[in-house]
């Protein structure tokens, strides 16, 4: 077993799990999506992109592709709830939805990368 | 290469980035969650935005200050740890960066890399040298003077030390590395198309082999020159076709046999390779440098030889001479012989691997030795040690005790030049020069080598006839040697004037035109009112592969054929006018015919 492994897979696992939390429930609903999610989301996220840094095989350049996407999307979603939260009216259901769906893309990169780090795995397995 | 250093970057900061992040993330997640109080008295807690703005200046140190409201103390508290935690993950960032820098094999990855792009962008013709000794050095410069760029190997740092310092007219490139790895050839630039030639001159002979080997492989219709002195090796680069096998010992020995045996033959090669270099270079065509004698060379003569040094040098010089038949005594230090003095050892020493019979024992340095070579009767002596200040002190011996002899000298180190000047021998042989002269020759202007080759051919007479009527042109101007290709992009002129005459005949044409066959001495005529500054000579011509030796001028020209050409400035200039300008050229074949150039005009739109 190797420590360097287990920290790359954790964070990439982590940042699907934490980002899926985030994208469940009603869209356009605040009460079902926290910010404190979001935000835990989008560091692991930051975090898991730079793990993939200098993997030079086909592979890692592909995750840290899909990785790249989902930071942006995170990002996108988290500007656009940092705007928001400063208008006197508060977030509406709207721009709750438009969040949450920008979310939801990030949700469909981390999946990928999920499953290339799983499928990597069972190539090294076999 | 390019992605190879961003990597190098990427995988070095990975540490350094999540540590920073990783700080970033707790202070601001902290933030959010510390209660603060507005100037109301109500509770508020930062939002994540106002946290992030905040933790992004504090972790830069500028400061400006607790926003939107003042902080309460447990929000400076943590503040407080804030700033000092984000400062060291900054100090390790950045040091990590600083460090990667200065790294050497960062270094070194980022010259490759600019190297290779230097290389491959190049689209100028270019030459590689690997290896810049003495040799290297002379013909960059010439390289360099003639409008190519050149890209240098080597494997010493301090050779290519002085190349900054150098004032070349053309861009050179130059990497520290080891040339018996292909890759670094690659680098290089070798599958560049632009590139001429790849000259291994390493002072190893197995390493020229490898270079040679790789680059056979690699770019099987590279031009591929290699300086090798090891009958092996020569062999060897032979079995799998490098284009030119640089000998300075066997080129030393061919023109020193030459100078006995054909004075004529050497003092022609002799004008024609030693080249002066076009002053401006815009205005010259390629394979068109002038020559000069860069030294009046006294034909050495024929006789007895003395050859001090039984070296490689010695050995293949003694193998003409032996062929030859010129009497030759060698003088060579028997290390074995001196052991068994020494030892007081029993045994007889037995005669070193491939000595001759009757050589004399000892330097060359002490008069002694030189008599008992028999010097009073020798006509030349060779110096011929690898050691420049034994060569020297054998040069000054043998002129004292016979002041007439013909002398020759070794000269190892370029440096030691000055010290060959006092001592003025007849002959000075310079492997550097030699080389940078045959591979500069080979490789700008391959009609003169072949020429050279060729010319060994000559009777006495007709290279008797050359010599003087070259000596003759050369004594008020400088000789210049041209190539003339009779096709319809570097002559349309003559091409279409062969095209024409061609048709004419097939189609029988009863009428005569009065045009006369073009042939050679067409190209030659001058104007009349400047027949006494221009005057060239046609060397040689090849057609369908077969060279002839001085064609007679009534040849008649066909499409196709290579001509070389020796003569004055004046004369290259107008010649070249003439293959390019169709109203010149039909003067000089019609002029009997049509006076008016509009007749003229006329006369070639009917035919």
């Amino acid at each position: 077993m190797n420590l360097e492994k287990v920290i790359f897979a954790f964070f990439i696992i982590l940042s699907l799990t934490l980002n899926f939390g985030f994208f469940i429930g009603d869209i356009n609903d605040q009460n079902h999506h926290h910010v404190y999610e979001l935000y835990a989301a989008l560091v692991v996220s930051i975090i898991a992109t730079i793990l993939k840094f200098g993997d030079r095989s086909h592979l890692g350049a592909v995750v840290l592709a899909s990785s790249l996407v989902a930071d942006i999307q995170l990002i996108a979603a988290a500007v656009i709830w940092g705007l928001a939260s400063q208008q006197n009216t508060g977030i509406d259901s709207s721009t709750m939805a438009s969040i949450v769906s920008l979310a939801g893309g990030a949700l469909v990169a981390n999946t990928i990368s999920v499953i290339l780090l799983i499928s990597e795995t069972m190539v090294l397995r076999r | 290469m390019s992605q190879h250093i961003i990597f190098l970057v990427l995988r070095r900061m990975r540490r350094p980035l999540i540590a920073l992040i990783f700080i970033y993330a707790i202070a601001t997640f902290v933030l959010t969650l510390i209660p603060g109080v507005d100037p109301d008295g109500n509770v508020w807690y930062m939002s994540f935005f106002h946290a992030f703005y905040f933790v992004s200046f504090m972790g830069s140190t500028i400061g400006f200050g607790e926003i939107p409201y003042p902080f309460t103390d447990p929000q400076r508290y943590w503040v407080l740890a804030c700033i000092y935690i984000s400062v060291i993950a900054w100090l390790y960032a950045i040091g990590t960066l600083l460090s990667l820098v200065q790294d050497e094999s960062f270094k070194q990855a980022v010259t490759n890399q600019q190297f290779s792009r230097s290389t491959t962008k190049l689209n100028t013709p270019f030459y590689i040298i690997c290896g810049y000794g003495d040799t290297g050095r002379t013909l960059t410069q010439e390289l360099c003077n003639l409008g190519f760029s050149v890209v240098i190997l080597d494997k010493d740092p301090n050779s290519i030390l002085d190349l900054p310092l150098h004032e070349f007219g053309s861009a050179v490139h130059a990497l520290v590395c080891d040339i018996t790895i292909p890759e670094n050839l690659i680098n290089a630039g070798l599958y560049n198309p632009q590139c001429q030639a790849i000259i291994a001159l390493a002072d190893n002979d197995h390493t020229n082999l490898k270079v040679a080997v790789s680059a056979k492989s690699l770019q099987a219709n590279l031009l591929t020159v290699c300086r090798a002195q090891d009958q092996a090796e020569i062999a060897n680069l032979k079995s799998f076709n490098t284009d030119v096998i640089c000998n300075p010992n066997e080129i030393f020995a061919n023109r020193l046999i030459g100078s006995i045996k054909n004075p004529n033959i050497e003092s022609i090669a002799n004008r024609l390779i030693s080249q002066k270099t076009p002053l401006n270079q815009s205005d010259e065509l390629p394979e068109n440098p002038s020559h000069k004698l860069l030294e009046t060379v006294e034909s050495a003569p024929d006789g007895a030889w003395i050859i001090c040094g039984y070296g490689k040098l010695g050995r293949i010089v003694k193998a003409h001479m032996d062929a030859n038949n010129i009497p030759v005594t060698i003088v060579v230090e028997n290390k074995q012989y001196q052991s068994y003095h020494h030892n007081d050892a029993t045994h007889e020493p037995s005669l070193p691997e491939g000595y001759p019979e009757n050589y004399i024992d000892g330097k060359g340095t002490e008069a002694h030795t030189l008599e008992k070579a028999g010097i009073q009767n020798a006509v030349g002596l060779i110096a011929g040690t690898q050691d420049d200040a034994n060569n020297l002190s054998i040069l000054l011996t043998a002129q004292q005790l016979n002041p007439t002899i013909y002398t020759v000298g070794r000269l190892n180190q370029k440096h030691n030049k000055l010290l060959y000047n006092s001592a003025k021998p007849s002959n000075v042989f310079r492997d550097h020069q030699l080389m940078a002269d045959a591979i500069l020759t080979r490789l700008t202007r391959p009609m003169v080598t072949r020429f050279l080759q060729k010319m060994v051919t000559l009777d006495s007479q007709q290279a008797d006839q050359l010599n003087q009527s070259l000596n003759e042109l050369a004594l008020g101007d400088t000789l210049i040697t041209w190539r003339l290709h009779l096709s319809t992009e570097s002559t349309p002129a003559v091409a279409a004037v062969i095209q024409q005459q061609s048709q004419q005949k097939s189609q029988q044409n009863e009428q005569d035109q009065g045009q006369e066959a073009i042939s050679i001495h067409h190209l030659q005529q001058a104007t009349p009112a400047s027949q006494q500054t221009q005057k060239s000579y046609c060397l040689m011509l090849k057609r369908a592969g077969q060279c002839e030796l001085l064609p007679a001028p009534t040849t008649l020209l066909q499409r196709g054929d290579e001509l070389l050409f020796c003569g004055n400035k004046l004369a290259s200039v107008r010649m070249l006018q003439m293959t390019q300008n169709i109203e010149l050229l039909d003067n000089q074949l019609n002029s009997s015919l049509h006076h008016i150039p509009l007749l003229r005009w006329f006369a070639r739109q009917r035919a």
